[in-house]
């Protein structure tokens, strides 16, 4: 690889990990959300890095569009039936740190023993190859799918829904 | 170490990363914000590895995750409304009702 | 083998005789109506009672087809470790008919006796003296020790049942308890023995004992067995020092003392010394003990029956003493003698005892100081008491005689016994003497004995049937004993004919201390008196029991709380405190159980990864 590649790669794996302990230590709820919504974007450009044109597409779309916005909602309106910002503190850091540093080992532990063999260029997979996929050898999960989001949606609903008086 | 390794190193520090905010976290929505993470750090080693094996199916899944996660936060954060509303509070260590 | 056909196979007519009065006792006792009627509970039993002696009857003339019957009860192994059955030989076969008829005579006469008791109080005498016939027959037919056992703690049961039957009393109570108690004790010995059989024969049958020790004896321990076996004959048969509970036992209704206490429980201990003598013969100091325990028993019994003021305690100490030269017998070598006063024995001491009861009825009293000139009112009753004393004695031509006979012609090489057992051969007939002539001669000295009425047929019938027997059992037994035991001997010996002598003596002497003359209540010296009147056993007795048996009872009771206890109790503290601690793992808090869920996935892929193959 060439040096700017490694560059490259470098930045986003920091802004990546940064803005995820971002997520993970700010005391504030909504900078949470917002480093989140830095980790995901970067992820995107990741994707693209690594040929995934479309799903960094997706990935902004829905993720960086949908769900930081969904959480940002969320905290608003929970701050507003708590009666005020909302706390933020974590408890059991120690215990916590050690888990994940022995999750960290280990995955890293067992992925730097593997032989991975990486072609040299393959072939880009565009969009239509995803779509071929999604109604060919995929179609039933993609129809499960869509059966599910309609499951969450009307679920969502009827949890969030205020009861009439 | 090659370009695919070190994205999935990455994406096994993220797992962690998102590991240690699940058990830190005290409101239920950075809870959610954590599975965020490791969510999207499994998507990052099925994108590496479509990229090593060729073909859509990495990132097929990939989206499939990608859905799925977006419906499962929308579930979730319909229930901290809920929460919100019920106990005036999204302290996840406030509801010890299953204290044995 | 080959013979005219039997109207009825002899094994069942064996097994009728004691389930005869089974049947009895369960319709009595289980069947609610039979049992509130005492009249025809009575008729029930005694029915059953004369079946029974029919059958005993009629198998005595065939004791040459004896056989024994087992039947598998106690599968362990592979092997049989207990077995029921029968046994009809030449020992058991006189024994069901002296048991038989003394059961059904004592039956008749307690109509009789208990006419002013009550329906339902009847009722029950009559289940348990059938219960007890059941009982004492079966233990007569039993041909192995555990059965021998079984039985043997039966009839204990009917005994205590039976002196407890007067419940209202408190002594009655206590008696039975304490007979109970005393003849438990001598059993701890049985069942030990028991043991000590299956160790050393690998079997409770007698006949497999008796083969085995014949092919060859036992190289060591030979005595354990009859020793203990002896602790359970001495409690039975009322043995010095397990001797106490017989006196108190007269607590009872005088039929039962009859009964039990004079012709068949106290002999069962000396019947099964009879069936177990063949282990003798290799324990000769175990002999010699019995010899020995039995001819104190026998004089120091008829000591006491000297000084009693109870008419019954009189005759129930003269048991003992009889026992104690039944068992001396044995000990000296002669089972036969031991057998033959067994049978004399049981009539004449039932005749005694139902005569005595006879005078009871009439004076309402037990005590002898207030009786007096009964005879002159009761003929019949004065007769039968007389020819008892008469035969208990020893005079010729009756029962007494041929078997007094043979137990001093046994004693004979035993100068110490034989000494022991003349003085009782002299004191036998003082007592008996001065129980008689106080009762039936002289003045009558209280109110109740001026006008006594004869008793009824009810009883004089049955007294009058044991009278006869007591007179002629002797020596119908005497010529045809051979017929029924092959192995019987019976011979005259010099010795005998001066144990005659000393009863004359005997008699002399109560009739001149105690005749209608004189009529002096206690004649033995001051010293005499006190020392037999003491309580020096029964003392001895509480004292166990207080401090040694209570002791063991304490440390026994400690380590059942403490120890046994102790531990599960250690068990359950260990397991709710346990629980304590693994609840606090339940916090009830997400976050919680999501370190756990980790910490569990963690230790998963770990496994897989590394561990595993």
């Amino acid at each position: 690889m060439s040096t700017l590649e490694i560059l490259g790669l470098s930045i986003l794996a920091l802004v990546i990990l940064g803005g995820a302990l971002g997520t993970v230590l700010s005391k504030n709820l909504v900078h949470s959300v917002l480093y989140l919504a830095l980790v995901l974007v970067a992820t995107a450009g990741l994707y693209a890095r690594l040929s995934a044109g479309f799903l960094a597409g997706a990935q902004v779309l829905l993720y960086a569009g949908g769900v930081v916005t969904l959480a940002i909602f969320a905290v608003m309106l929970s701050a507003r039936m708590e009666g005020g910002p909302i706390p933020n503190e974590s408890g059991k850091r120690a215990r916590a740190a050690l888990v994940a540093l022995a999750v960290a080992g280990l995955l890293s532990g067992v992925l730097l023993q593997a032989q991975i063999t990486v072609p040299a260029s393959v072939p880009v997979v565009d969009a239509a190859e995803i779509g071929r996929s999604f109604l060919g050898e995929y179609v039933l999960p993609f129809e499960v799918l869509s059966v599910l989001l309609v499951a969450a949606m009307i679920g969502a609903i009827a949890i969030a829904r205020r009861e009439d008086p | 170490m090659s370009e695919i390794h070190f994205c999935l190193l990455l994406a096994a520090l993220l797992f962690a990363i998102g590991v240690f905010g699940l058990l830190t976290r005290r409101n239920a929505i950075g809870i959610l914000l954590s599975v965020e993470l490791m969510a999207n750090a499994v998507n990052i080693n099925l994108v590496a590895f479509s990229r090593v094996h060729g073909g859509a199916t990495g990132q097929v899944f990939a989206l499939f995750a990608i859905a799925l996660t977006v419906a499962e936060v929308a579930v979730g954060l319909a229930l901290v409304i809920l929460l919100a509303r019920t106990r005036k509070s999204i302290d996840v260590t406030q509801a010890r009702d299953m204290h044995g | 083998m080959a013979e005219a056909p039997p109207p009825m196979n002899l094994q069942q007519l064996a097994l009728a005789i004691p389930l005869l009065p089974l049947a009895a006792a369960a319709l009595i006792g289980l069947v609610r109506p039979i049992g509130r009627r005492g009249g025809l509970a009575a008729v029930i039993s005694i029915a059953a009672a004369a079946a029974s002696l029919g059958c005993a009857l009629a198998l005595l003339s065939r004791t040459a087809e004896h056989f024994v019957l087992r039947v598998p009860w106690l599968p362990v192994g592979g092997r049989t470790l207990a077995e029921v059955g029968l046994r009809f030989d030449g020992i058991s076969a006189p024994m069901l008919v002296v048991v038989g008829t003394v059961a059904l005579m004592v039956q008749i006469y307690s109509v009789g006796y208990l006419s002013d008791e009550g329906a339902g109080p009847r009722g029950r005498y009559f289940t348990w003296q059938s219960l007890f016939l059941f009982a004492m027959q079966g233990f007569v037919l039993s041909p192995n020790l555990l059965q021998l056992f079984c039985f043997y703690e039966l009839i204990g049961l009917c005994s205590y049942l039976l002196i407890g039957y007067y419940w209202e009393r408190t002594s009655a109570g206590r008696a039975a308890t304490k007979a109970f108690w005393i003849t438990k004790l001598g059993d701890i010995g049985f069942l030990v023995g028991l043991l000590v059989a299956w160790t050393q024969y690998k079997s409770f049958d007698l006949e497999t004992i008796q083969h085995a020790l014949e092919r060859g004896p036992l190289q060591s321990g030979a005595w354990i067995l009859p020793a203990l076996l002896f602790c359970g004959v001495a409690s039975k048969s009322a043995q010095f020092p397990l001797h106490v509970w017989l006196p108190d036992a007269m607590e009872g209704p005088t039929p039962v003392s009859a009964l039990l206490h004079a012709a068949t429980m106290v002999a069962a201990g000396v019947y099964l010394l009879v069936s177990t003598s063949f282990l003798l013969a290799g324990a000769p100091e175990v002999s010699t003990v019995i010899m020995y325990v039995g001819a104190f028993t026998a004089v120091f019994a008829a000591i006491q029956g000297a000084v009693q003021h109870d008419i019954k305690r009189v005759l129930a100490y003269s048991t003992c003493s009889q026992l104690g030269l039944m068992v001396a017998a044995i000990g000296a070598g002669s089972v036969m003698a031991g057998y033959f006063h067994l049978v004399t024995h049981a009539f004449f001491k039932a005749l005694l005892f139902l005569a005595a009861g006879s005078a009871i009825h009439a004076v309402h009293t037990n005590d002898l100081r207030q009786m007096g000139g009964l005879g002159r009112g009761m003929r019949w009753t004065g007769l039968f008491f007389g020819v008892g004393m008469l035969a208990l004695a020893g005079i010729p031509p009756l029962s007494g005689f041929f078997s007094k006979e043979l137990i001093l012609g046994a004693l004979e090489e035993h100068p110490v016994a034989l000494a022991l057992g003349l003085a009782t051969t002299l004191m036998t007939p003082y007592y008996m003497g001065r129980a008689f002539l106080l009762a039936f001669t002289g003045k009558p000295r209280s109110q109740s004995a001026e006008h006594p009425h004869e008793s009824g047929w009810l009883m004089r019938g049955p007294m009058l049937v044991l009278c006869l027997l007591a007179i002629v059992s002797g020596g119908f037994l005497w010529s045809f004993g051979r017929t029924i035991h092959e192995e019987a001997e019976l011979h005259v010996s010099p010795v005998g004919f001066f144990g005659v002598g000393l009863a004359l003596l005997g008699l002399g002497l109560a009739w001149m201390l105690h005749g209608p003359r004189k009529a002096t209540i206690d004649a033995l010296p001051k010293a005499v008196l006190e020392a037999a009147r003491s309580s020096l056993v029964d003392n001895l007795y509480v004292f166990g029991w207080k401090h040694v048996l209570y002791v063991v009872a304490v440390v026994t009771a400690f380590f059942d709380r403490y120890i046994v206890d102790g531990l599960m109790n250690l068990l359950g503290w260990a397991g709710d405190k346990a629980g304590g601690a693994l609840r606090r793992v339940q916090t009830g808090l997400a976050p919680d159980y999501v370190l756990a869920l980790f910490l569990g996935l963690l230790a998963l892929v770990a496994w897989g990864v590394w561990g595993g193959s």
